[in-house]
């Protein structure tokens, strides 16, 4: 999959790719630790439409739960 | 003493009393002010010049602290806020960013700087004066700018990279104008400019050189694990280099502006957290002495020109920002947003007029800068911001998740150990 990458002075650095479907989502990852996640708007794929900024903790809970099977019957309860 | 008639009269030895007083007071009051900014969302850049002409000696509350001490506080206020700029960008960026937009950034710089310099010799005012002025209209506020992407959400945009390279590129302009400026208001005439501009592009050759090949040299040499010995050293150091850069006629801030970008990578990180409330602070006391040396008298009779300027240079910044977005390929609504973003003028646009008006170039041209970054910094957001909903289709709340949600820290650290 390409992956753009985009430096921006005095910030971080944004990493974006589009979708099969269409859409564009992206991360900026701030120099400041955290870490902004981007969804570009439908109408306007230069428009950020929503932005979430997380903290690194935050970062690593979303990190994991995008790993998580469908079905988690292996897991003897669930992580809250 | 008929001035300062509405502070509590002091005499003699109360004197120092009476100027912690006032001092106490102003600073408070700016506090009042920048919080009242932040609560409307807008720069409080503007607030604090009006502050500083209520406070001048022309002004209609004067203080009683001497015209040295206000001329130090404004020197300091620059060179630490020329510091921080520094330790923002690291010198990779500014390379890639110079290579990438060299050609956007000269359209730039002609576009803005022409109508400043066009103004200046219109009035007469002199070759210098056209200098300086062009560098006033020419140079948008980094500050200003970066915050205003950032408050509403727009760092992922596809012109924010424009738009910050764009930034980028006109502060290291200023590494070299500022010298220049600075010799031809001494009166050192063209040959000893020309001898500046090479000094200072040695210097920033020189800092460059040091921040690319031997990035742990200086960071090692300024690091500490404590942080007050750190800061001390960091603005230790940017004092020094700004003084000796003022024994040499050169730029002032144009060392403290190298220092930092000197300073940045490794040791930006640490300092640069350490810095950024001090920053503002200095922002602060810097725009405040400089509006204190501004007469308010002189203010309406520069007051039109200063609206014409700024609509003229509007529609300058908005031109030279599409013409640079068309380049990065963006579609006709990104070009717009590049030029609207670049619109606000600051704190360059005020060192500038603060060289200029130190020397004995025509006095209004101090009131006409202060006027001109007013207008700017107030106009400039509330256009991006009338842009941003006529540029958007779709009208969305700007939702921000700004508010640090309160993790559980607990189960955190349980999910960590279990992955290790």
């Amino acid at each position: 999959m390409h992956v753009e990458k985009a430096l921006l002075p005095g910030v971080g650095t944004r990493y974006d790719f589009t979708t099969a479907a269409g859409r564009q989502v992206g991360v900026v990852a701030r120099r400041d630790g955290t870490t902004e996640l981007v969804v570009y708007a439908e109408d306007d794929p230069e428009y950020v439409a929503e932005s979430v900024i997380l903290q690194s903790e935050e970062r690593a809970t979303l990190v994991e739960l995008l790993m998580l099977p469908p079905d988690p019957t292996d897991l003897a309860q669930p992580r809250t | 003493m008929e001035r300062a008639s509405w502070w509590p009269m002091a005499t003699g030895t109360d004197a120092v009393g009476q100027d912690l007083l006032e001092l106490g007071a102003v600073f408070f009051g700016l506090g009042l002010l920048g919080m009242l900014a932040h609560r409307f969302g807008v720069s409080p850049v503007p607030l604090y010049l009006v502050a500083g002409l209520a406070f001048g000696e022309h002004g209609p509350l004067p203080l009683a602290a001497g015209e040295r001490f206000i001329d130090t506080g404004a020197e300091v206020g620059g060179v630490l806020l020329m510091l921080s700029l520094g330790l923002e960008y690291s010198a990779t960026e500014l390379a890639t960013g110079v290579r990438q937009q060299l050609r956007a950034g000269l359209v730039d710089l002609v576009f803005n700087a022409a109508p400043g310099a066009a103004l200046a010799l219109l009035l007469g005012w002199g070759p210098v004066a056209a200098v300086a002025l062009a560098g006033v209209t020419y140079v948008s506020s980094s500050g200003i700018v970066a915050k205003l992407i950032a408050d509403l959400g727009h760092i992922g945009n596809r012109e924010t990279p424009v738009v910050l390279s764009l930034l980028v590129f006109e502060d290291l302009t200023m590494a070299l104008y500022l010298p220049v400026l600075t010799a031809l208001l001494l009166g050192l005439g063209w040959a000893s400019a020309a001898t500046s501009v090479l000094v200072a592009i040695a210097a920033v050759a020189a800092s460059f050189f040091v921040a690319l090949r031997f990035p742990q040299a200086v960071a090692r040499m300024m690091f500490s694990p404590n942080d007050e010995v750190l800061l001390l050293r960091v603005l230790g150091l940017a004092l020094l280099a700004a003084g000796v850069a003022q024994q040499l006629n050169a730029s002032a801030a144009v060392a403290a502006f190298l220092v930092g970008l000197s300073l940045s990578g490794e040791i930006a990180e640490g300092t640069h957290a350490l810095l950024r409330p001090l920053r503002d602070l200095f922002a602060a006391v810097f725009f405040l002495f400089f509006g204190l040396r501004i007469d308010p008298g002189t203010i309406p009779d520069v007051a039109g020109l200063a609206c014409l300027l700024a609509v003229v240079t509007t529609a300058t910044k908005i031109a030279s920002g599409w013409w640079a977005g068309g380049r990065a390929g963006l579609s006709r609504r990104g070009r717009l947003r590049v030029g609207f973003a670049l619109i606000p003028r600051g704190e360059f646009s005020i060192v500038i007029a603060g060289l200029a008006a130190t020397t004995g170039v025509d006095p209004r041209l101090g009131a006409l800068a202060a006027t001109y970054v007013l207008i700017l910094a107030i106009a400039g957001p509330l256009a991006v911001r009338i842009a941003e909903v006529q540029l958007t289709t779709h009208r969305r709340a700007v939702r921000r998740s700004r508010t640090r949600s309160v993790t559980e820290t607990g189960s955190a650290h349980g999910r960590k150990d279990r992955e290790a």
